[in-house]
């Protein structure tokens, strides 16, 4: 499986040399719109993620947000808002952990030193799905529901970009050079996509009490 | 074939046939039904496979899923630590009695197998493949295959941890427990064979692997899919099916079924042997039965048949009695009555044949045998016995008056009044029309004659018929035996000749049998067949007596007379066989047969220069024959003689029946030229009227008149008066009888034209006449000339036999 990525000319707006700012937009193969997309663009950011903690909730039997990107070395917390207990866990070589999570706890925030892709699952609910990037690039966003991302603070020594959605067909981060790159990305996107679901009717009673 | 055997014939048949359909079908049908439950066994067993097995794959894919949620087994394998994978995989495998289980990562390449020694190589190949399966169930995919030689079932399932991280599957050996299993529910034997490029493989079975079946017509079944179908195996018979192995998309996999029939068929077997004994039993009691029943059908058939030869036979009284059924009770009542008919009928039709209808009095062959019997009582007892034979007269005409019913109501009155004489074993019967005879039993011709007299007496009195009073004549002729006869034949015979001898006597005479009168009948007729044949073979022969012309002593004429010398009566006289020719109706041939031996004597002698007349004598028939003178005339013609070269003498009494006819031909006669004469006149019934219309040239005298004129006074008289008168009336006189010297003077002196007698000569025979006359013609010249020598020669008289002219 190749992975071809059609670049469309467009132009790059630059602003203050300390922060830069660029607006991507990704789109699948049809020309649709893909949420949840994270971009990455290397450089030095002279940060790093120790201390940074993100929050990734169980509502509604679910992980929200549902796509996380954080720093390396960052943290991120596990909050329970849900009435039921969710035994989160990830097999993910970047880092496997399990949380038995009741309700209302927070367990200790997770470390993640290694960048990757951290698959989330629930073995009490096993279509919960989430995603963690972890990521040593200098600046990152997630695009929202039409596509768009905004990233700030780019380096100034940025040279390439990647793009990593769950529903990737390769899911190898595939860095593209920046020069020349339009502010519109296509991707490849496999037919099934592991973010879309339906709950069990079952299952949202539970969500109905809880709330 | 014997009825007797065709009844049993038949119904052995019959047994047989019933027998052996119902053996055939019976077992037949059983056995079909065996085998049809034997089909349906194996087609549940064929159904409980396919749901055992659909119980094992829902099992086997419960299984799998659960094993694939396990999140100790997830988190064994996304460790990708080979060796854990391995044991998780063994464990968990292990929890579900997998016999094999694998994980396949996302890159689809075996990272762990559990139970298994097969390549990865082949396992691979084969998740590939169960991969692209279709039959998935939800998101189970499953298949038979055979890893490492070894069939199994596979059922594969993703892992999700959260995201698919690869594939686990497990496998479930089809080995012999399998099919253990699936026998014990179905109670078949079950085989699994798997088929390959190289073959079929037995891949399970519950048959011992040294069985031929299994090696060899289980794959040979397996090709076979569909019906059930009987099989032969070294263990028995079986009843197998084959069938693909249910759920699977491949048709690699073949299960057969099969049904032992032996125990199945026992059931059948013990049947069949208990059917045949059955038979066999059944038909030997036929067999009895028939032969019995058929031997009391035909045993009164047999006696009915045996009756009927012997009835058959003339026994009537023979008396059927057969019993048994009401049919052959029936059949020998009708039998028995039948003979009773017959017997009767018999009986009338014999009292018919030897009775007389009308007065029921035995007839005429009865009467013959009864006298028979009677011949033979009186040779034992030595009593004669007599016979009357009675004719009654004037019967025919009181019918012809009065009717037949008259006719016949006054025979039965008479035949009672006869009936009413008899006496205790006397017999009467009727013997013909009018006929009756006594047979009066240990009688004599004497005492019979005194009963014969009673007979006539009876009737005396007048019959009394129909308020009319009826007489009736009767004629009895009486014969004895022993004393007039020998046998009944001979009986009857001289009865009716006795009869018919008081017949001619008158009416109520009764004639006692002459010896001697059936002899001479019997004669007659003989001699009536012999005159037959003399006239056919010309013995009769013509003699010439010569009548001299007493003026010229010359040889005139001559008499033609029939003799005729039978061969064993010796001569026979004219008197004798005339009257029978005339009776018997050869009187026109012997007349012919005269006329022409005269006719062309006459001829003769004319040739050698002889003139003759000749005078032949005519019956009362040939005088009566209206063609008589046309007949002579032509052989007058044949002969080339004239007419009045011959002379006819007639008698008297030959002109009286019919005067007038006589008359008529005599005239036609004396037309032609013919002369005629009058023969034996004076002893005839005719009167001299007669005489008077008679158309006659001559007339003879009688020679009673003629033998003793020289003696006898009254003849001379009646002689010369008849002469005279003769002569008066223009007559020729002939006076035959002339036997001397003295009578020839007489009658010269009377006037006499003609005579003729033994004085001149005895009839001579016709070869010997033409000398005679030379001899006389000789003797006339020389008496001429010795006048007074009047001597006759010896010559001249012969002497011997009488002539008697026809009466």
């Amino acid at each position: 499986m190749k992975n071809r990525l059609i670049l469309v000319a467009s132009v790059m707006v630059m602003t203050a040399p300390v922060a830069n700012t660029a607006e991507f937009r990704v789109l699948d193969t049809q020309g649709n719109a893909v949420a949840n997309a994270v971009v990455m663009i290397d450089g030095k950011s002279g940060e790093d993620g120790h201390g940074q903690t993100a929050s990734i909730e169980q509502r509604q039997q679910q992980f929200s947000p549902r796509v996380t990107v954080i720093r390396q070395h960052g943290s991120i917390e596990f909050p329970n808002r849900d009435l039921t207990l969710h035994h989160v866990y990830s097999f993910s070589e970047a880092r496997s952990f399990e949380l038995q999570l009741y309700a209302g706890d927070d367990a200790e925030p997770v470390v993640f030193d290694e960048t990757g892709i951290v698959a989330l699952g629930c073995n009490i609910h096993d279509w919960m799905l989430g995603f963690i990037v972890v990521t040593d690039a200098s600046s990152f966003g997630i695009t929202d529901a039409s596509g768009y991302v905004s990233i700030k603070s780019i380096a100034n020594d940025a040279e390439s970009l990647s793009v990593w959605h769950p529903a990737l067909l390769n899911q190898e981060l595939t860095s593209i050079p920046l020069s020349g790159l339009s502010n519109e990305i296509t991707v490849e996107l496999s037919q099934t996509d592991p973010l879309a679901f339906e709950i069990d009717p079952l299952q949202s009673l539970f969500d109905e009490a809880g709330e | 074939m014997s009825f007797r055997r065709r009844i049993q014939a038949v119904l052995l048949t019959l047994v047989v046939i019933v027998e052996g359909a119902t053996f055939v079908a019976v077992l037949n049908s059983t056995h079909t039904q065996i085998l049809a439950q034997g089909s349906r066994q194996l087609e549940a067993g064929a159904r409980v496979l396919t749901n055992a097995v659909q119980s094992r794959d829902n099992e086997l894919t419960t299984g799998v899923r659960i094993l694939a949620a396990d999140f100790a087994f997830k988190r064994a394998v996304a460790t990708g630590d080979q060796a854990t994978i391995n044991s998780a995989l063994a464990n968990h495998g292990a929890r579900i009695d997998a016999d094999l289980a694998l994980f396949i990562n996302r890159d689809r390449k075996v990272a762990g197998a559990s139970g298994t020694n097969a390549s990865l190589q082949d396992i691979e190949s084969l998740t590939t493949s169960l991969q692209s399966s279709t039959t998935a169930n939800g998101n189970v995919a499953s298949a038979i295959a055979t890893l490492a030689g070894k069939p199994r079932q596979l059922v594969m399932t993703p892992i999700y941890a959260p995201q698919h991280i690869g594939w686990v599957a497990v496998g479930f050996d089809l080995n012999d427990d399998f099919a253990a299993g699936i026998a014990s529910l179905t109670n078949l034997q079950i085989s699994v064979v798997g088929k390959s490029d190289s073959g079929r493989r037995i891949l399970a079975s519950t048959f011992a692997s040294d069985d031929r079946f299994v090696t060899d017509n289980v794959k040979r079944i397996a090709r076979i899919t569909g019906s059930p179908a009987t099989y032969e195996l070294s263990s028995g018979s079986y009843l197998a099916l084959a069938k693909p192995y249910p759920g699977t998309s491949t048709t690699n996999i073949e299960i057969v079924l099969a049904l032992p029939l032996d125990e199945v068929l026992a059931a059948y077997y013990s049947l069949r042997k208990k059917l045949v004994v059955i038979l066999i039993v059944a038909l030997l009691l036929s067999m009895v039965l028939a032969r019995v029943l058929s031997a009391r059908v035909s045993r009164p058939l047999w006696q009915l048949s045996k009756a009927v030869k012997q009835i058959s036979r003339g026994d009537y009284s023979t008396k059927v009695n057969v019993s048994g059924s009401a049919e052959t009770t029936g059949l020998s009542n009708a039998f028995n009555e039948m003979l009773a008919g017959i017997a009767d009928r018999e009986r009338r039709i014999v009292f018919q044949a030897q009775h007389d209808a009308l007065t029921g009095l035995p007839n005429r062959s009865n009467m013959v045998a009864r006298i028979d019997h009677a011949i033979t009582r009186s040779n034992r007892f030595k009593r004669s016995f007599s016979s009357l034979h009675l004719n009654l007269r004037g019967i025919s005409g009181i019918s012809d008056t009065l009717g037949y019913e008259t006719g016949d109501l006054l025979l039965k009155v008479i035949s009672d009044r006869l009936k009413s004489l008899t006496r205790g074993s006397d017999s009467i019967g009727r013997i013909a029309n009018h006929e009756f005879m006594f047979l009066l039993e240990e009688t004599s011709v004497e005492e019979a004659r005194g009963f014969a007299d009673r007979v006539i007496t009876l009737f005396e009195e007048e019959f009394a018929i129909n308020k009319m009073r009826l007489d009736v004549g009767i004629s009895i002729g009486l014969v004895g035996y022993p004393e007039h006869c020998e046998t009944a034949e001979e009986m009857l015979r001289r009865s009716n000749i006795a009869v018919k001898a008081a017949r001619a006597r008158g009416e109520d005479t009764v004639v006692t049998y002459q010896l001697g009168k059936d002899e001479e009948n019997r004669r007659r007729v003989s001699l009536v067949d012999d005159l037959r044949n003399a006239l056919k073979t010309n013995a009769l022969q013509i003699y010439y007596q010569p009548k001299v012309d007493l003026q010229t002593g010359q040889v005139s004429s001559a008499e033609a007379l029939l003799r005729w010398n039978h061969p064993e009566h010796g001569f026979i006289s004219p008197e004798e066989f005339i009257p029978l020719a005339e009776k018997s109706g050869h009187i026109r041939a012997l007349t012919e047969y005269v006329l022409n031996s005269v006719l062309g004597q006459l001829r003769d002698w004319k040739k050698e220069g002889v003139e003759l007349c000749a005078a032949v004598n005519l019956s009362a028939h040939d005088v009566l024959d209206d063609g008589l003178p046309s007949r002579i005339q032509a052989l007058l013609a044949d002969y080339a003689l004239p007419c009045s070269a011959l002379i006819l003498e007639v008698t008297e009494s030959a002109v009286v029946d019919d005067t007038a006819l006589a008359t008529q031909v005599m005239q036609e006669l004396r037309d032609i030229g013919v002369q005629l004469s009058i023969d034996d006149f004076g002893t005839g019934q005719a009167s001299l009227a007669y005489l008077k219309h008679l158309p006659v040239n001559d007339l003879k005298i009688d020679k009673s008149f003629v033998l003793n004129l020289d003696s006898s006074r009254e003849d001379a008289i009646i002689v010369s008066s008849t002469i005279a008168m003769a002569h008066n009336m223009g007559l020729t006189v002939t006076a035959e009888g002339v036997e001397n010297e003295a009578s020839l003077q007489l009658l010269r002196s009377y006037g006499c034209n003609t005579i003729q007698g033994y004085y001149i000569s005895k009839p001579i025979p016709q070869n010997e006449f033409a000398t005679w006359l030379n001899d006389w013609q000789k003797q006339q010249t020389n008496s001429e000339s010795d006048d007074k020598k009047n001597k006759p020669t010896t010559d001249l008289h012969k002497t011997g036999e009488f002539d008697v002219a026809p009466a």
